[in-house]
């Protein structure tokens, strides 16, 4: 899965418009993060990347690019 | 993860009933800024719920007027009961047990197994599993009561959104031992203890006793634990639910050599839509085998799963027949219980709307 494709699926979980998103923006400049979104990335991770985001995980998380990190 | 089997054991009645009084979640509008309110409804799924805010009518008030309907409209006598468990999170008084006094309105003199637990958002299949443990252990026919009901939210008037989440409900079921040729009812329960603090109402008990929290904080500290007493982490609870209860009906369907195909209905605790949704989908369930009513009571709690099959036979009308239906639920402990069950439905009833409140003699100054 490349960079652009991993971005669509963080801009669909987070529920904002496509090319939005760059690995620098910053999650809480984005009006739509929020605990619901931060929900749906947790369902859009395991659905894709078989991984389990504790709670820890998600409050650490600053930009759009430390959900990237994740993404492997 | 435990597992278990129980033949010739059926559930011969179920009802619920709910405090006459509904809630509109958008009503709340106006106490939180931006429209939050919106889309907390359009992602929660949850519009309205039935609660006791203010009506006095407690868990046991609830369970009792659902039990009354078992006896008034379904042919139950009463004095072949002989076991009565009541599953609460809230109960009448700290002690003695909720259930003595259950037995004592409902005039079950002869019922002598009687007891409480405080098993949570699995109350209904775990109920199930212990009347069908008692009864493989002698009793004959059990009532269970599941019920969870807040007489008071917030502090004047001040609440937080997630106790919006929540609607009050009661629960009864008939369950017994019966000659007819059924399946047997499956039941599979797995706890996760150390997801404790991930759902957790810290003080009010010993650990961190009131009496505590008002010497340190005075009434400051009571009206916050009012408020923010009941500690939820979001993010956690929902990794759980949509990873762990999927994990473990997954292990329910290998233990007993079956998959989402061989139910008529798979009722999901009613936790918010986001998590049945993501629930249904993990454990292969069809949406018109999922039924969905927690856009009308919101999250109920231990009687989730049960409203949830009332509501769903009162508005598909579906009063007859056999239903073969899978129960998941899932909630604080941090625990998971699944069973499947056959329900006749002519044996599931409407669910009522109760105001009624015991008056025990009891007031603020009565002893002292």
């Amino acid at each position: 899965m490349n960079i652009q494709e991993k971005l669509s699926l963080i801009e669909e979980a987070l529920d904002t418009e496509e090319n939005t998103l760059t690995p620098e923006t910053v999650l809480e400049d984005v009006d739509s993060w929020d605990s619901i979104a931060a929900l749906s990335l947790i369902a859009m991770m395991d659905d894709n990347f078989g991984k389990t985001l504790s709670g820890s995980e998600i409050k650490a998380l600053v930009t759009v690019g430390d959900i990237l990190a994740h993404m492997e | 993860m435990y597992f278990g089997e129980f033949s010739g054991i059926r559930i011969s009645a179920l009802s619920a009933a709910v405090p006459d009084n509904c809630e509109k979640t958008m009503d709340m509008a106006t106490k939180f800024p931006d429209g939050e309110i919106q889309k907390f409804c359009e992602s929660t799924g949850i519009w309205e719920r039935y609660v006791s805010t203010g009506t006095g009518v407690t868990a046991s008030d609830l369970c009792i007027a659902a039990a009354k309907e078992i006896f008034e409209k379904l042919d139950v006598d009463k004095k072949s009961i002989d076991g009565l468990i009541f599953l609460t999170q809230s109960p009448d008084y700290p002690a003695p047990p909720t259930s003595c006094i259950i037995q004592h309105r409902l005039e079950l003199t002869e019922c002598g197994l009687v007891f409480d637990s405080n098993i949570g958002c699995t109350g209904f299949p775990y109920g199930i599993q212990m009347s069908c443990a008692h009864i493989m252990a002698g009793c004959k026919k059990i009532l269970l009561l599941v019920g969870d009901a807040g007489t008071e939210r917030g502090w004047s008037g001040e609440v937080t959104k997630d106790s919006l989440l929540f609607g009050d409900c009661g629960i009864a079921a008939i369950i017994e031992r019966t000659e007819e040729v059924g399946r047997p009812i499956q039941a599979g329960i797995h706890t996760i203890g150390n997801g404790y603090k991930s759902l957790l109402t810290p003080f009010g008990g010993e650990r961190h006793n009131l009496l505590q929290l008002y010497r340190e904080r005075g009434a400051e500290g009571i009206e916050k634990m009012f408020i923010y007493g009941s500690v939820m982490e979001g993010t956690d609870v929902f990794t759980f639910s949509i990873v762990d209860a999927p994990m473990v009906t997954k292990k329910f369907y290998q233990r007993f050599g079956c998959s989402a195909d061989d139910f008529d209905l798979i009722s999901i605790h009613q936790a918010n839509k986001l998590i049945v949704d993501n629930v249904a989908k993990r454990i292969k369930a069809p949406n018109w085998k999922v039924p969905i009513s927690l856009n009308l009571y919101g999250n109920t709690r231990g009687g989730s799963t049960a409203i949830n099959i009332c509501d769903y036979a009162m508005r598909e009308n579906v009063h007859t027949g056999i239903k073969h239906i899978l129960n998941v639920s899932f909630g604080i402990g941090l625990n998971i219980a699944i069973v499947d069950f056959e329900l006749d439905m002519s044996r599931c009833l409407p669910i009522i709307k109760t105001s009624e409140v015991f008056d025990d003699g009891i007031n603020n100054y009565t002893y002292f």
